[in-house]
């Protein structure tokens, strides 16, 4: 298969820059200048005759060509003001206006199976060739200033303003004007200090950024959502895009059907004509002290960032003929510390040094705000689970907490197994955990004697729960090795005699019917008997109901890694001083050396966002590299 | 100085070329119409009209069951369905384009539309119970629509149907031929007419239980209809049936070569249906099925055995019927009809000829209208066996699963089928409503979406098996489905109301009876 369904991908950027500057007078200068961005992609996939995926069963092969082409130009005009006021003071400030001028085009083509095998073009397609287009141009008009003042090295304010006219937005609203400043004192310089601390800073920031309607990634053509996929399997390629994301237009869908003729379908979403931009705002705020001439340094970070109000769809009422509409809404805040520690242990300059680097930080989301009348929100827009739960956050909620399927269980935490000894599931999601770890942390480790050195990077995370696809999967596909081994091992053996042997783990309920509140809580206890579950069941079965609920493959995501070593050599002066070499170093690189998790199957440093499920992924590498750096 | 005239002009050109924006164009998407013509909408009307056979609904009505449970099972832990109001917006905004497009006010669309209209409530209705009518698909305007009784709605469908048909004869006097796109009719207004008052019958039989309802007058529509060919013109053949024909190309039949080798040992035939037609020496079974092989192997079945056509249960545990199935001890789909051709062996039928005939027998039987029930009861086993390739005389082919090898024939006499004291046709008693009820179920088989469940849950013919393997405790077929759970919260107090006064709490439970099911 590797040999004959083959992908290509081919991408070029061009960038290119251009500026001038006229000293208008000694303080004041003037500058315009414009730069472009662009790429060109061109991706293909020629799919084997023979060779089949899901909706792709007649086996027919097929030839596609994904393009995209993305250009944009920013041009500024700039007018700097730049004084050394006082032997103490300095001001710099800038006024300008900037253009952006962005335009993007692509198109994807597909044949509909092929009629000669192994020939990719185009006009061999059987079917008719399902080929569609896009295009989207956006201009950002925006008008900013900046001004940083200094007061010798103690102190520094820095405030910038910009006025954007976004072509994303409703005409009405599409203006926006966002600040920022930051101020930064150097405690150290005005006030005595012991000894012992070598520097004293205090530094604090607030700023605020607005936009709208666009979209940071792109898929290929858009069949239903900008990062759609138009086949039905595989996973898609993102490009780097930001630009417009069109959810405020009211149009038709026009989805190829019968016949390969176009069905119309309106908009479910109501579009919204003053909708306003959405902006997010933070401040942070941070201590930095180091001590003994340096030698040792502690840097501690708080930020709080606000996320919202966003551009939201609200969902509606489905009997209105609509499911959502368009409005500002929903925030979010983000909290969190960070702090860093860092010691030359040992700090010999000929001799024997370490330096150690530790880093330890945490945060966590909570929802704030939804819309005016809307108590809760599903938990699907911020943890976008496998299967789409009908779970709820409510203001105050962290936004990765998670709900899924789980299992009934009695009152000491045993399974509640139903007449046949397989697990029975609670129809309700219930909450597993949150997802975000608690805390990450990394720990780097420089060491050098002579002309040798040594770095050791170990980091890793720790709390939060995420869905392990892999065992989900492999358990239920009955590849999971565990199916050959103990008791699974015999009882797989016994299915494949016909015979239902497995008797899994938990109670039965030997008394009582069951009752259970609206959250899905058994409520009566006390009226249920219980004993140890008894039925022999094929094991498969037992396992398509057991692992098939979340509850079964969640798994921690506390891991620890041995992200990198390196080992470097440094030829001395010595030996390079008469050739025309000025330093030349040798280094042995490793990567991803050691990892250690509760369950090796996915690599959970993979996954750093609000994931439920783990899904599927590329192996890491372990990587080892040799280093040559020879300086002339 | 010269340098600073270059650099002014060089702004020059930079914002000349900025001051060309127009925003508003900017916004725009140009990649998606706002507008498309009325036939385009129509188009995906039709396409969410459309029942698919081989779906799941097809083993609630127990005709097909999934032995392999990673792919599924026919257990009935119904929860919430999926409405049709987004398309009912579309049969609106249809109607829109129509008379932006130059329709006048009664247009072949807006006739069309209230047949949709009807069409979608009563799919929705049946399902839930009541649902906004008057209120509802009114975007912002009307954010929270209450809700109307399932009369309410039913009394509408009926307005509705009467409408269409009206304006429908109107257009086709007029000789309107402004419909296109239709790619189910041809653009035939006389067949939607047909249609209509066909789809008409089957509301109205669907309302057995509220025949002596003074405001929905059930009985004095069907007559109206039946007696008044004219005025409301009802199918004559197969040939008006309302379907989905499946070109091969860009829309397959659901099994097909691809899927085969996936699906061949997962799916069986059902006992419900398939255990009917070999009791009732159905020759319909050689064309669905293929015999269980075992019976045929180990037990010396001949091939054209009826004996050897054996469905599994529904209520069977998965667990049982997958090993049962392993050993061929159930009958496959018939592998060499349903999954060697990309436009299958049978169109998607959603309304039928057949069906219209035995909800009219079924009429006489109960006496709402005079008629020979006997006739229309053949005419509408005819029709289905029909459906099926089978016609007096027909050699049906029987072949094994595995390799698709013919292994028997069997010659098909239906008027030997009919003439068997459990098919011909007992009366107008109890013994013929079953018998009408029974062969309306069995051609029903993969076609018309859920009627088959509807039309046992309104006369319990044929009773459904029950069990372990269609799940919930205790085994019961549940009544209803649960509303779009979005409504509790978005529509939470006009949900309530409604459940409230439906089923006496707002519990949403599968298990209350929806009021036309009520006696």
């Amino acid at each position: 298969m590797a040999n004959e369904w083959l992908r290509g991908h081919n991408k070029t950027d061009i960038y290119g820059f251009f500026s001038l500057k006229w000293q208008l007078a000694n303080d004041l200068e003037l500058m315009a200048r414009t730069q472009i961005n662009t790429y060109d992609i061109f991706r293909s996939e020629k799919f084997p005759y023979s060779g089949t995926t899901y909706g792709r069963e007649q086996a027919k092969g097929d030839y596609r060509e994904d393009k995209r082409n993305l250009f944009e130009n920013n041009t500024d005009v700039l007018l700097t003001y730049n004084k050394q006021v006082s032997s103490s003071f300095n001001i710099l400030a800038s006024a300008g206006s900037q253009i952006r001028t962005f335009d993007y085009n692509s198109s994807y083509t597909s044949t509909d199976y092929l009629n000669v095998p192994g020939l990719y073009t185009f006009n061999n397609s059987l079917n008719p060739i399902q080929a569609s287009n896009f295009s989207a141009p956006l201009s950002v008009y925006g008008v900013y200033g900046f001004a940083d003042i200094g007061y010798r090295d103690f102190l520094n304010l820095s405030l910038t303003g910009r006025w954007d006219k976004n072509s994303t937005l409703p005409l009405a609203n599409n203006a926006y004007f966002y600040p920022s400043a930051s101020l930064s004192a150097v405690l150290s310089e005005v006030v005595k200090m012991p000894l012992s601390i070598s520097l004293f800073k205090l530094r604090a920031s607030y700023a605020k950024v607005g936009g709208g309607l666009t979209s940071t990634f792109i898929g290929p053509v858009p069949a239903t959502s900008l990062t759609g996929n138009p086949l039905g399997y595989g996973s898609t390629y993102q490009s780097p895009y930001d630009g417009p994301s069109y959810q405020n237009s009211a149009v038709y869908s026009t989805p190829l059907l019968y016949n390969n003729l176009p069905a119309g379908y309106y908009t479910d979403a109501i579009t919204n004509p003053n909708l306003e931009p959405e902006f997010s705002s933070s401040i942070e705020g941070g201590v930095e002290v180091s001590f003994f001439r340096n030698r040792l340094g502690f840097d501690v970070t708080y930020f709080n960032s606000l996320d919202g109000p966003k551009i939201y769809q609200l969902p509606l009422s489905e009997t209105s003929g609509y499911t959502t509409a368009l409005v500002n809404g929903i925030e979010t805040r983000r909290t969190g510390w960070e702090v860093t520690l860092n010691g030359k242990v040992f700090d010999k300059p000929t001799g024997f040094r370490w330096d150690v680097t530790a880093n330890w930080s945490t945060f966590q989301e909570v929802l704030e705000e939804i819309y005016p009348g809307v108590e809760s929100l599903p938990a699907s827009r911020f943890n976008p689970s496998y299967n789409g739960y009908n779970s709820y956050l409510k203001v105050g909620d962290r936004v990765d907490k998670y709900f899924a399927y789980a299992f009934y269980k009695d009152e000491q935490g045993n399974l509640i197994n139903d007449a046949t000894g397989k697990p029975m599931r609670n129809p309700i999601p219930q909450f597993l955990g949150n997802l975000n770890p608690d805390w990450s942390w990394a720990f780097i480790n420089k060491f050098a004697y002579k002309n040798f050195n040594m770095t050791v990077q170990v980091d890793g995370r720790v709390g939060g729960y995420i869905v392990d696809y892999v065992q989900r999967q492999t358990f239920r596909g009955g590849r999971h090795i565990e199916t050959t081994q103990g008791d699974m091992g015999e009882a797989r053996y016994q299915d494949y005699q016909g015979v239902r042997s497995y008797i899994g783990p938990g109670v039965q309920i030997t008394g009582g019917n069951m009752e259970t509140d609206p959250t899905g809580k058994i409520t009566n206890y006390d009226e249920l008997t219980f004993a140890p579950n008894s039925t022999p069941e094929f094991l498969q079965d037992w396992i398509s109901r057991y692992y098939r609920d979340e509850e079964a493959n969640l798994i921690s995501r506390t891991y620890t890694k041995l992200r990198e070593v390196t080992i470097g050599y440094t030829l001395p002066n010595k030996l390079l001083e008469r050739t025309f070499i000025n330093k030349a170093t040798f280094s042995l690189v490793g990567r991803n050396l050691l990892y250690w998790a509760e369950r090796k199957d996915i690599d959970i440093d993979q996954f750093g966002g609000y994931e439920g499920y783990s899904l599927l992924q590329s192996p890491t590498l372990r990587r080892y590299g040799f280093n040559i750096n020879i300086t002339f | 100085m010269k340098t600073a005239y270059k650099f002014l002009f060089a702004l020059a050109l930079l914002w000349s070329i900025s001051s060309c924006t127009d925003y508003e164009e900017l916004e725009i998407n140009e990649n998606k119409p706002a507008q498309v013509p009325a036939s385009i909408v129509l188009n995906g009307v039709l396409n969410d009209i459309y029942e698919r056979p081989w779906s799941l609904e097809h083993r609630w009505n127990q005709y097909w069951n999934c032995n392999y449970n990673y792919y599924g099972n026919q257990e009935y832990a119904w929860t919430t369905v999926t409405l049709n109001f987004s398309a009912l917006k579309n049969v609106l905004k249809m109607e829109e384009e129509a008379i932006r497009g130059g329709g006048k006010e009664v247009n072949p669309y807006s006739a069309l539309g209230k047949f949709f209209r009807a069409y979608f409530y009563f799919r929705m209705t049946r399902q839930v119970g009541d649902l906004p009518l008057n209120e509802a698909l009114k975007g912002l305007e009307n954010p929270i629509p209450q809700y109307d009784s399932q009369k309410e709605i039913f009394i509408q469908i009926l307005a509705w149907l009467d409408e269409a048909n009206s304006d429908l004869a109107k257009l086709i006097q007029e000789n309107d031929l402004s419909l296109t796109g239709d790619f189910m009719m041809n653009n035939d207004l006389k067949k939607w007419q047909k249609v209509v008052n066909t789809f008409k019958l089957r509301v109205l039989i669907n309302l057995s239980k509220k025949s002596g309802d003074g405001d929905l007058k059930v009985i004095e529509k069907f007559t109206q209809v039946v007696n008044d060919p004219s005025t409301y013109p009802i199918m004559i053949s197969r040939d008006d049936d309302l379907q989905y024909l499946y070109n091969g190309t860009t829309n397959i039949y659901p099994l097909h070569p691809g899927n085969r080798g996936f699906d061949k040992g997962r799916y069986n035939h059902a006992a419900t249906y398939l255990n009917k037609l070999s009791e009732l020496h159905d020759p319909r079974v050689f064309v669905v099925a293929n015999p269980a092989m075992k019976m045929i192997n180990e037990d010396g079945l001949a091939p054209d055995d009826f004996r050897a056509y054996i469905g599994a249960s529904s209520g069977e545990s998965l667990a049982d019927m997958t090993v049962k199935a392993g050993n061929d001890e159930y009958s496959f789909i018939n592998q060499k009809r349903y999954y060697t051709t990309l436009t299958g062996p049978e169109p998607g039928l959603i309304l039928g000829f057949a069906e219209m005939n035995f909800n009219i027998a079924e009429a006489i039987n109960r006496g709402w209208i005079t008629g020979d029930a006997a006739l229309h009861y053949e005419r509408g086993i005819r029709a289905s066996m029909g459906f099926h390739g089978i016609s007096e005389g027909t050699v049906l082919s029987i072949t094994e699963p595995d390799q698709d090898d013919q292994i028997g024939t069997y010659t098909v006499s239906l008027e030997g089928y009919l003439a068997q004291p459990d098919v011909a046709y007992a009366g107008n008693n109890s013994t013929g409503l079953s018998q009408i009820l029974t062969q309306k179920y069995l051609a029903f088989f993969q076609n018309s979406g859920r009627e088959a469940y509807f039309s046992h849950k309104r006369t319990g013919i044929p009773a459904f098996l029950t069990g372990e393997g269609t799940g919930r405790n205790p085994a019961v077929i549940p009544n209803r489905f649960q509303y779009p759970s979005n409504e509790s919260r978005v529509n939470q107090a006009h949900y309530s109301e409604a459940l409230n006064r439906q089923y006496g709490n707002t519990d949403d439970s599968i298990d209350d009876v929806v009021w036309f099911l009520k006696d």
